[in-house]
């Protein structure tokens, strides 16, 4: 089909460097802060600015052709790390690799050949559509900005796309408040596809939606993923959404991924307690489900403005030991491809050996927790 | 707390409807709900946004705000105090130890608000000062209880029970019960907590405070209308453990409004789910959980994935919520138009059928003055039922409806 020259095009042009076995994408030691009490008055007034870790180090790939899943509570920087690694907000420090060439820096024709390559969908289908565009005029957008093909293709393209999504080409005169909120996801995905990429971040697609249109999209993705070759990161709170969209899964605690692994290992053989706990805690829509002890985890996610020492997750950890206050984790080996961040992964660590820290209940501080995805966006110029 | 269990429901809902009457048009957002709860039963409501599932809790309350309008039904609580208080003046509204709050002055009404029946939100911000510390808020709320127990023959004394601005003092006696009541709910150090303002509480923090306030009266009953929707999962689970543990403690009864069938599972006795301002499905977790019968409540549990088994692929319900505008509602299954087993009959609304094959399902009026049940029998209340053909007999393929016949949809359209 026609738009599949793109792709061709792309390859003679010789932008595309890296061999099909390498990664799509790497991230590597990411880091995204923000600084809060940084205005002119605060500076005046001699205050400190306060650094936000909102992404502290994130390490991860995504294969071509999979979907990664990411996923975490309000204030991981999971939503973050989606739009830093795009591009739309600038790092701290670290770096992402697309198809081996860095996307810091990128600028003019490269910037461009960029952003056709890699596309966005957005959690909110209302605030991300123009309310005073018609649904055509906003799929076609990316088109007019890259200058793709005469005038008369791009209206091709876009009726094209309406269709993929299940909307109907007749549809395009219509404006976005016209339609229900599952519709206007659909315009929001064939808007990302407009420009024919290869790897979509999903970040909270679904989150939005009723539970029964919830599902439609989910099989739209997954149908529209085969169709288009595409790869995704799909960002997401809800563990069942991404158990059942994921080929891979990282899980990030506090601007950190706790864990990463292939989706069956981390559903089945969750090496993190935070994971554990995140995966006992979900309400199982069965009737069993009345009679199951969950153990809750205790206290309050703390502040990303002040981190915990050693493990970030050792203020609610049922398993914290006195090394989880010294030393900070890395990522250890769990098999194939399973890492998680914590020193019950090896057998021989000090860790066995520390002494066990009084139970979370008795260490749960009150803290600030509620630090959300928007809090991280409000310190941050907006990114649209 | 009415000690010991009762056979009577605590509360009985009749017929409750709620309109909307907007520039649009009147929008029908809750259309003849019936449903009971009994002493320390949690009973769920579950639906999707628009189902009308938050406005069925508001109604209940007498909360509803203009331009909408409570239009017609019977809430009947039962209380032998009230019904004793009321019996003089307001006869008709007495049917034994019940009372039907519809009939009583609305002062009655906002009388028992916070003292025996609590509410709490989504949003705990809804129902704090931002400017008056928790405890403080807590301290009020007590206050009010203590009164209004000090004084149960005049439901004129009580205040409003909870919300802003009630003008009422609190005494150190009260302050007292505040910390205890926040220590109650797991805030550490309630002491220290109780002198700050709400901005200052975490979302879980919050939630627990408001559930401290809406208990402060001693509620028989508490309305809990999506408590846990806002709040990450982990935290949500520590709040559905809380509110686990103070029902067994206090044998309360609440009823949990909510879009999550999870949170369904976790919690309730008994549900009903909502669609389009009607409850469609009604019976125990088991009944509707594990032999679903109407095709609606069958989609919405093929919706959601599985997070211990998950499915290759989700089966949908086509197409999406229908509009609640009169003009636009046909008088037939609201769900005919996504339903995949349409029949002609569908084209004529649905009663409710009892699951058990036994027709109809009837109930009767205490009072003998609207009864609605088909044969005079005491129905009960409590038994599964559906609104749709399905419960009453087998699909016909030869009835089914033709493909495309409410105007087909392009593609996961509405209307
Ligand atoms: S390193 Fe320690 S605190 Fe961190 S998750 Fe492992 S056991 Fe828990
Ligand atoms: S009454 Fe008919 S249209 Fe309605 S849910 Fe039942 S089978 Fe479907």
């Amino acid at each position: 089909m026609s738009e599949r020259l793109d792709r061709d095009e792309r390859d003679v042009d010789g932008t595309s460097t890296a061999n099909a076995d390498e990664p799509l994408v790497t991230v590597e030691d990411l880091e995204k802060h923000y600084y809060e009490n940084d205005s002119l008055l605060d500076r005046l007034s001699g205050r400190d600015p306060t650094a936000v870790r909102a992404v502290d180090g994130v390490n991860f790939t995504v294969e071509r052709g999979e979907t990664l899943g990411l996923v975490g509570e309000s204030g991981c920087g999971k939503s973050t790390t989606g739009e830093t690694l795009l591009g739309l907000r600038e790092a701290t420090a670290g770096t992402v690799r697309f198809d081996g060439e860095p996307v810091a820096g990128l600028s003019g024709d490269d910037e461009k050949a960029f952003r056709r390559r890699a596309g966005i969908v957005f959690q909110d289908p209302f605030s991300s559509l123009d309310p005073r565009q018609t649904v055509g005029e906003i799929v076609r957008e990316p088109l007019d900005v890259h200058g793709i093909d005469t005038r008369e293709e791009r209206e091709e393209r876009v009726a094209d796309r309406l269709e993929r999504v299940g909307l109907s080409a007749a549809q395009r005169e219509r404006y976005p408040h016209e339609f229900s909120g599952g519709q206007r996801q659909r315009v929001g995905i064939a808007r990302a596809l407009a420009l024919d990429p290869e790897f979509v971040v999903l970040d909270e697609p679904v989150s939005a939606l009723d539970v029964s249109v919830q599902a439609q999209i989910l099989n739209l993705l997954g149908d529209l993923q085969d169709e288009f070759d595409l790869t995704y990161l799909f960002i997401a709170h809800d563990l069942s959404v991404v158990r059942h969209i994921s080929d891979r899964v990282a899980v990030m605690y506090l601007g950190e991924v706790a864990e990463i692994g292939p989706v069956e290992a981390i559903f089945e053989r969750p090496g993190h307690p935070y994971t554990q706990a995140l995966l006992e805690s979900v309400p199982r829509a069965n009737t069993a489900e009345r009679d199951r002890e969950v153990e809750a985890l205790a206290g309050d996610v703390p502040s990303p403005r002040d981190p915990p020492s050693g493990c970030r997750f050792h203020t609610r950890c049922p398993h914290a030991r006195e090394a989880c206050r010294e030393e900070d984790p890395e990522r250890f080996d769990a098999g194939s491809g399973h890492e998680a961040a914590c020193f019950r992964a090896v057998d021989e660590h000090a860790y066995w050996e520390s002494a066990p820290l009084e139970s979370p209940e008795e260490r749960a501080q009150a803290t600030e927790s509620d630090l959300g995805e928007r809090d991280e966006r409000t310190a941050d110029e907006p990114s649209a | 707390m009415a000690g010991g269990a009762n056979s009577e429901p605590l509360l009985d809902v009749r017929d409750l409807t709620t309109r909307f009457f907007t520039e649009e048009g009147r929008v029908n957002a809750v259309e003849s709900v019936d449903f009971t709860v009994h002493d320390g039963e949690v009973f769920g409501v579950v639906g999707e946004s628009g189902s009308g599932k938050s406005v069925t809790a508001l109604s209940v309350m007498d909360l509803v705000e203009s331009p909408g309008e409570i239009v017609a039904g019977e809430v009947w609580y039962r209380d032998a105090d009230l019904a004793g208080e009321m019996a003089d003046d307001h006869p008709k509204a007495v049917d034994g130890d019940a009372v039907d709050l519809r009939r009583v002055p609305s002062e009655v009404r906002r009388s028992l608000r916070g003292s025996s029946v609590s509410m709490i939100f989504q949003d705990p911000m809804s129902s704090f000062n931002p400017s008056i510390t928790v405890g403080e808020q807590i301290a009020e709320a007590v206050e009010v209880q203590r009164r209004a127990s000090a004084n149960p023959r005049s439901t004129r004394s009580r205040t409003q029970g909870f919300g802003l601005g009630s003008m009422v003092a609190s005494t150190m006696e009260s302050h007292e019960r505040a910390i205890e009541l926040l220590d109650e709910v797991g805030i550490p150090d309630p002491e220290a907590r109780a002198e700050e303002y709400p901005h200052q509480y975490s979302g879980g923090m919050l939630q627990r405070a408001m559930v401290a306030q809406a208990l402060a009266g001693e509620p028989d009953l508490l309305i809990a209308d999506e408590p846990t929707t806002a709040l990450d999962v982990t935290i949500e689970a520590q709040i559905l453990n809380l509110l686990a543990d103070l029902q067994d403690d206090l044998g309360m009864a609440i009823v949990l409004i909510t879009h999550d069938l999870g949170v369904i599972a976790r919690t309730c006795d008994r549900l009903g789910v909502m669609y389009a301002g009607e409850i469609v499905e009604h019976g125990s977790l088991a009944d509707v959980f594990d032999s679903p019968v109407h095709p609606y409540t069958q989609g919405l549990l093929g919706s959601i994935p599985d997070l211990d088994d998950p499915a290759p692929r989700l089966n949908p319900i086509e197409g999406n919520v229908p509009s609640l505008l009169a003009a636009e509602m046909d008088d037939r299954c609201y769900f005919a138009d996504r339903c995949p087993k349409a029949m002609e009959e569908c084209l004529d609304k649905p009663p409710s059928f009892a699951v058990d094959g036994t027709g109809v399902a009837g109930r009767t009026d205490p009072t003998g003055t609207s009864a609605t049940g088909t044969d005079g029998r005491k129905a009960d209340t409590t038994a599964h039922t559906a609104k749709c053909y399905l419960a009453d007999h087998e699909y016909g393929q030869a009835r089914a409806l033709p493909e495309g016949y409410f105007g087909g949809s392009d593609g996961g359209t509405d209307t």
